[in-house]
């Protein structure tokens, strides 16, 4: 019985480890593709922490942006340390990313089809986000993050 | 009672009908009372779908009588009208019939200036989004995502630009020139109503920040600002007309409706009346939402707009509903200047 429940809660753990925690080994290279190495000033690799409740939602009427809180793994481009928090503002996040853009939000993409909590996205970013993206925020960490903003150009699935 | 009585009931009945309709605008319904109050008082701007599919600018007795479009292009939407402080001239926005009239896109199209019949109409472009007029009708505000710019209406060069501060749309210059209103980020969670002194500063929330706020506007005064209180995300309820002082204090309802949602408030030129949007489905894409426009005064808010229990319970001491509806339309504004229409 003890064997039993110590076999379960190992795969409880794994599960969860799985779902929340990135794979960060062997991803780095993954994600790669000419528009994610080529657009925005930053190239990142980047471990998506969590998804808060409410910050994705799919409302046709409002196009928004939402901030979600990453970990950078790998530094492909631009001045960025590893390990660092940054947010970043995707937009109309319920939608793949490959259709995402519209007349608001032009020349973003990228190959991701949904946020995971725990999964790798290759980001190209741009920052301050003002200077990209006027339009509505969903800011599910006001109050609670200092620095910038970043916006998220391209996002690919890293692994 | 003898058939003569029932005779009498029956043509006092048809008298009092026939005086009613003669009260009330064609196309509006509502309180006579009100209505016969409202003839004289000017004329209404706003944008309405027409019979070919398309949105044209139209003018409209605040009664809702001699409702009549001023443009009349079959290949633009035209919408968001405002008239400058004197009333003499309108600003708009024109778009491809095929881009869709929405509340959070409309200023980002083709700036329009016109008279305030829609004659003469120049096309500025898309380089002056969201503009506002200031006080004296010479300059616009435009919001851009490097800030607000001021610009010389005859010139069109830039007399000066100031930090937005998270400004994004619906960007409204104060009547005295001293502030700007909009809907804003960074002040919580959602987007807000916000505050930007004209000489630079920093952003005041004006709405509550827990929820959606949005199409601001200032009262004549200069010190308060009407606003559409909207909703918190995955819950019920409906977009309501609010009015803050410009400081964010003394909140206050001042017409909600279990029903509709209500955006698009603006104040008649002396505050004495009020003009709305009352919309069945909610706001941005303006073509499905069943909008129509309504005015109430001031002296009888707040007010509910139908019999909801829910909204008894939250405002027990306001008023019964007595609006005048005024038929189909989307973002009206108001002026007093009887000229505005030569025909």
């Amino acid at each position: 019985m003890k064997s039993r429940l110590t076999s379960w809660s190992a795969i409880v753990f794994l599960g969860l480890f799985g779902v929340t925690s990135c794979e960060k080994s062997s991803a780095l290279s993954k994600g790669e593709d000419s528009q994610v190495r080529s657009v925005g000033k930053f190239e990142v690799t980047a471990c998506l922490i969590e998804i808060p409740e409410g910050a994705i939602f799919e409302r046709e009427l409002y196009d928004y942006a939402t901030i979600l809180k990453y970990e950078v793994i790998a530094v492909h481009r631009g001045t960025l340390a590893k390990g660092s928090i940054i947010y970043v503002a995707q937009y109309n996040p319920w939608k793949m990313r490959a259709e995402a853009a519209d007349n608001r939000a032009k020349n973003i993409g990228g190959n991701l089809r949904r946020f995971r909590a725990g999964h790798l996205e290759r980001m190209a970013l741009e920052v301050p986000v003002d200077e990209y993206f006027m339009g509505g925020l969903v800011d599910k960490y006001f109050g609670k993050r200092s620095g910038p903003v970043y916006w998220a150009v391209w996002t690919n699935a890293a692994d | 009672m003898n058939r003569f009585a029932i005779m009498e009931v029956r043509i006092f009945l048809l008298a009092s009908i026939v005086f009613t309709q003669s009260l009330l605008g064609a196309g509006a319904t509502g309180d006579p009372f009100l209505s016969g109050e409202l003839h004289n008082k000017g004329w209404i701007i706003f944008s309405a779908q027409t019979e070919p599919g398309d949105w044209d600018i139209f003018l409209m007795r605040p009664d809702g009588s001699d409702r009549h479009p001023v443009t009349n292009t079959r290949e633009f939407n035209e919408a968001g009208a405002r008239f400058s402080p004197d009333g003499k001239r309108i600003l708009y926005y024109r778009m491809a019939k095929s881009d869709a009239v929405d509340n959070n896109t409309y200023g980002r199209y083709d700036l329009v200036l016109a008279d305030a019949d829609a004659k003469n109409p120049v096309v500025y472009g898309r380089d002056f989004p969201w503009a506002s007029w200031s006080p004296d009708g010479k300059e616009l505000a435009c919001l851009l995502p490097g800030g607000i710019r001021i610009v010389d209406v005859e010139s069109r060069k830039t007399v000066r630009t100031l930090p937005r501060h998270g400004i994004v749309q619906q960007l409204i210059w104060s009547p005295d020139g001293k502030a700007f209103v909009g809907t804003a980020n960074g002040l919580g969670p959602y987007w807000n109503i916000a505050r930007l002194p004209a000489e630079g500063g920093n952003l005041n929330a004006v709405s509550e920040t827990d929820r959606y706020n949005c199409t601001p506007d200032w009262c004549p005064d200069g010190r308060h600002i009407l606003y559409a209180r909207g909703i918190i995300p995955r819950e019920e309820g409906r977009a309501e007309l609010w009015m803050a002082k410009d400081d964010g204090s003394e909140k206050k309802m001042l017409y909600a409706e279990a029903g509709r949602h209500i955006y698009g408030a603006c104040a008649s030129p002396d505050a004495k009346y009020v003009l709305f949007t009352r919309s069945v489905e909610d706001l941005g894409a303006v073509g499905k939402s069943q909008t129509t426009m309504a005015v109430i005064r001031w002296a009888d808010t707040p007010m509910l707009g139908d019999q909801s229990k829910d909204l008894r319970q939250r405002f027990p001491d306001a008023k019964r509903c007595r609006r005048i509806d005024l038929g189909p339309g989307w973002e009206p504004h108001w002026t007093y200047n009887e000229a505005v229409d030569a025909r």
